[in-house]
C-alpha cells in the first residue's frame, strides 16, 4: 500500500470514510491541511465535501 | 552441576568472595559449582544471615494495605505428615522487608499474587544476551515490603530466560541487597 | 517526490556501536540540500521532566507477552516494569529485550514531537535498542522487526540483530546446544561474521542503508527496492541483509540513485 490522496465527496465523519475505505484495522495515518492524525484518535472528527486528505500507510521491515 | 558459567561482571563477585575460577573465553568464567555455593553460604552467614533449615514457606504476613510485613513458615516433616494430624500451627516471621529469591517458583510473589494483589507474566523464552542484563534493572521491590531478585524477576516480569549462567544471579542478588539497605535506613531502622 | 525540509535523527538507547553522528554525515553527503540535526534521547528532548512517570508507564503497558496474543490497551504494567521504563527514559539504563507492539511504541513516539513538526517534509528517525514486533493478522502472531516507516520511523539496533533470520544451519546448531545445556556464546563464534551482532563494528554502515529506507518513505511513500543490491532492499535474511548494506557493488539502484539526484538539483 502506498500513500494515497483522496478527494471526500460527501461531509461524514473520519470513522464514516476509513470504515468506506476499509482501513479500519490498517496502520496509516492521516493528513488534512497539513496536520498529520491517527484516524483512531479523530473517529468523531467531522470532514467535508471537497476535503483533501492523504493516507499515509506505515510500513514495517526486516 | 559441578561447574558454574558466569559471565561478565559477574566475576568480580566471585573475587570478593574468594571463589576460585578460570577463563574460559572472553567475558566467560567457570567455577565448581560446590566450592562457589559453599564459599557463598560461609559468605552469608558470616554477614549475620541465619538459615531456618528444613522449613517450607507457607504464607505471607500482610499488613494494611497489602503491606508485605513477614512470611508464614513450616517444619518440612509437617507436610510429609497425614493431613489429617498436620495441624500444626505454623510460624510467623515478621520483618520490615521480604526477599522473594526463590527462583523460577518465585513462591512469595505467587502467594501475592493467589490474594490478589499482584499479577505475574510467568518467565519467557530463553534469551542469552539480553537476559541478564534485564533480570537486573529489574531487581527490586515489586510490592510494598517484597523484594525480587534472581529468576524470580524473571518469574514476575514475564522476562527471557538466560539458560545454564549465574552471573546475573550474584549480581542480582547484590542489587537486591542494596536496595534492602536503602530502604532500610529510609525507615531509620539501620545506620 | 515529497519535498524534504529537514531530517531529525534521535537516540533512544540505541547500541553503543552505533555512531549516529556518522550517518548524520552519511546522510548530508546524500542529501545535499536537507539539513541533518542530531537532537539524542527523543524524550529528553522533548518530554517535561514531569511527564516521565506517564509516558515510563505508557511504554509499560505495551510489552508484548506473548507472540501469540495481540497486545491489548487493558494490560497493566507491573511498578517494577514502570521503573525500568523510567530508567530506560532518562537514560540510565540500555539493558534491552523486553519485545513491544511496535505501532504502539510509535504512537508514543509520536506524542511526544510537536505538531508543528509533524508533517511528511520533516524525517524523524529515532535509533533505538528496543526489540518491537507487529501483528500479523494472517499467522495470529506477532514479527520481530528491524524498523517501522512512519512518524517518526522507528529502527531498532536490536531488531537488526533478532529479526532477519540468521542462516539455517545455525537454528539447527542452536537446537542441539540448547538441549546440551551448551554455551550459546560458542556457537556464535563459529559463524561470527554470517550474521550482524551486538556490538558488531558493522553495525554503523548497516544503519546508514535503514535510515536511507526512512529517508524515501517521506520522499516517495514507499522505503523499499526490489534490487538485491540496493541499499533499500528490505531483507528478510542476515545474508541479504550484509549484501544490500555492506558487500554490494552499489549503494543504490539506478532508479533510486535517479531519485537521490532529482532531490539534490532542487
Amino acid at each position: 500500500m502506498s500513500t494515497e490522496k483522496i478527494e471526500v465527496k460527501e461531509d461524514k465523519t473520519i470513522k464514516e470514510l476509513v470504515g468506506e475505505m476499509s482501513l479500519s484495522s490498517a496502520p496509516i495515518l492521516l493528513e488534512l491541511d497539513g496536520e498529520i492524525f491517527y484516524p483512531d484518535e479523530n473517529y468523531d472528527r467531522k470532514i467535508q465535501a471537497g476535503n483533501r486528505l492523504t493516507v499515509i500507510p506505515i510500513i514495517a521491515g526486516g | 552441576m559441578n561447574k558454574v558459567t558466569i559471565r561478565h561482571p559477574g566475576e568480580r563477585i566471585l573475587d570478593e568472595l574468594g571463589i576460585p575460577y578460570k577463563k574460559v573465553n572472553q567475558g566467560l568464567f567457570v567455577a565448581d559449582g560446590p566450592h562457589a555455593c559453599s564459599k557463598l553460604i560461609a559468605s552469608a552467614c558470616d554477614s549475620g544471615v541465619k538459615f531456618a533449615n528444613m522449613t517450607v514457606f507457607d504464607d505471607l504476613v500482610l499488613r494494611e494495605g497489602g503491606r508485605v510485613a513477614g512470611v508464614v513458615i513450616n517444619w518440612t516433616p509437617v507436610s510429609a505428615m497425614p493431613r489429617e494430624i498436620t495441624c500444626v500451627d505454623p510460624v510467623a516471621l515478621e520483618s520490615e522487608l521480604v526477599i522473594d529469591a526463590t527462583g523460577h517458583d518465585a513462591q512469595v510473589v505467587k502467594k501475592l499474587e493467589e490474594r490478589g494483589f499482584i499479577k505475574t507474566k510467568g518467565f519467557g523464552a530463553m534469551w542469552v544476551e539480553r537476559s541478564e542484563d534485564l533480570i537486573i534493572e529489574h531487581t527490586g521491590e515489586v510490592h510494598p515490603g517484597l523484594i525480587i531478585t534472581g529468576m524470580a524477576v524473571a518469574t514476575t516480569y514475564g522476562l527471557p530466560r538466560m539458560g545454564p549462567t549465574f552471573g546475573a544471579m550474584l549480581l542480582s542478588g547484590e542489587v537486591g541487597a542494596q536496595i534492602a539497605l536503602e530502604k532500610l535506613r529510609g525507615n531509620a531502622k539501620i545506620k | 517526490m515529497r519535498r524534504l525540509n529537514r531530517v531529525f535523527l534521535y537516540d533512544d538507547g540505541a547500541a553503543r556501536a552505533l555512531k549516529i553522528e556518522e550517518i548524520a554525515k552519511y546522510l548530508r553527503k546524500k542529501l545535499i540540500k536537507v539539513g541533518v540535526e542530531v537532537r539524542g534521547n527523543p524524550f529528553a528532548f522533548y518530554l517535561l521532566q514531569d511527564k516521565v512517570s506517564d509516558y515510563a508507564r505508557k511504554i509499560a503497558s505495551i510489552k508484548i507477552q506473548d507472540a501469540t496474543k495481540k497486545w491489548s490497551s487493558e494490560q497493566e504494567p507491573l511498578y517494577g516494569e514502570i521503573e525500568y521504563e523510567k530508567k530506560m527514559i532518562l537514560g540510565k539504563t540500555r539493558a534491552s529485550g523486553v519485545l513491544y507492539d511496535g505501532l504502539e511504541l510509535q504512537r508514543l513516539f509520536f506524542e511526544v514531537i510537536p505538531g508543528r513538526e509533524r508533517s511528511l517534509q520533516f524525517v524523524h528517525i529515532v535509533f533505538s535498542n528496543r526489540l518491537f514486533a507487529t501483528w500479523d493478522e494472517h499467522e495470529r502472531r506477532y514479527h520481530a522487526r528491524v524498523n517501522l516507516c512512519g512518524i517518526p520511523s522507528i529502527i531498532s539496533t536490536t531488531g537488526v540483530v533478532e529479526a532477519p533470520a540468521k542462516p539455517r544451519g545455525y537454528y539447527l546448531l542452536r537446537q542441539q546446544y540448547e538441549m546440551l545445556g551448551k554455551d550459546l556464546l560458542e556457537l556464535k563464534n563459529s559463524f561470527k561474521g554470517a550474521f550482524i551482532d551486538y556490538e558488531d563494528l558493522r553495525l554503523t554502515e548497516v544503519m546508514k542503508g535503514y535510515a536511507m529506507q526512512s529517508v524515501f518513505y517521506s520522499l516517495v511513500g514507499d522505503p523499499f527496492c526490489q534490487d538485491k543490491g540496493c541499499r533499500l532492499y528490505n531483507a528478510h535474511w542476515q545474508e541479504e541483509l550484509i549484501f544490500a548494506q555492506i558487500e554490494s557493488e552499489y549503494e543504490f539502484c539506478q532508479r533510486h540513485m535517479s531519485f537521490l539526484e532529482e532531490l539534490n538539483e532542487y
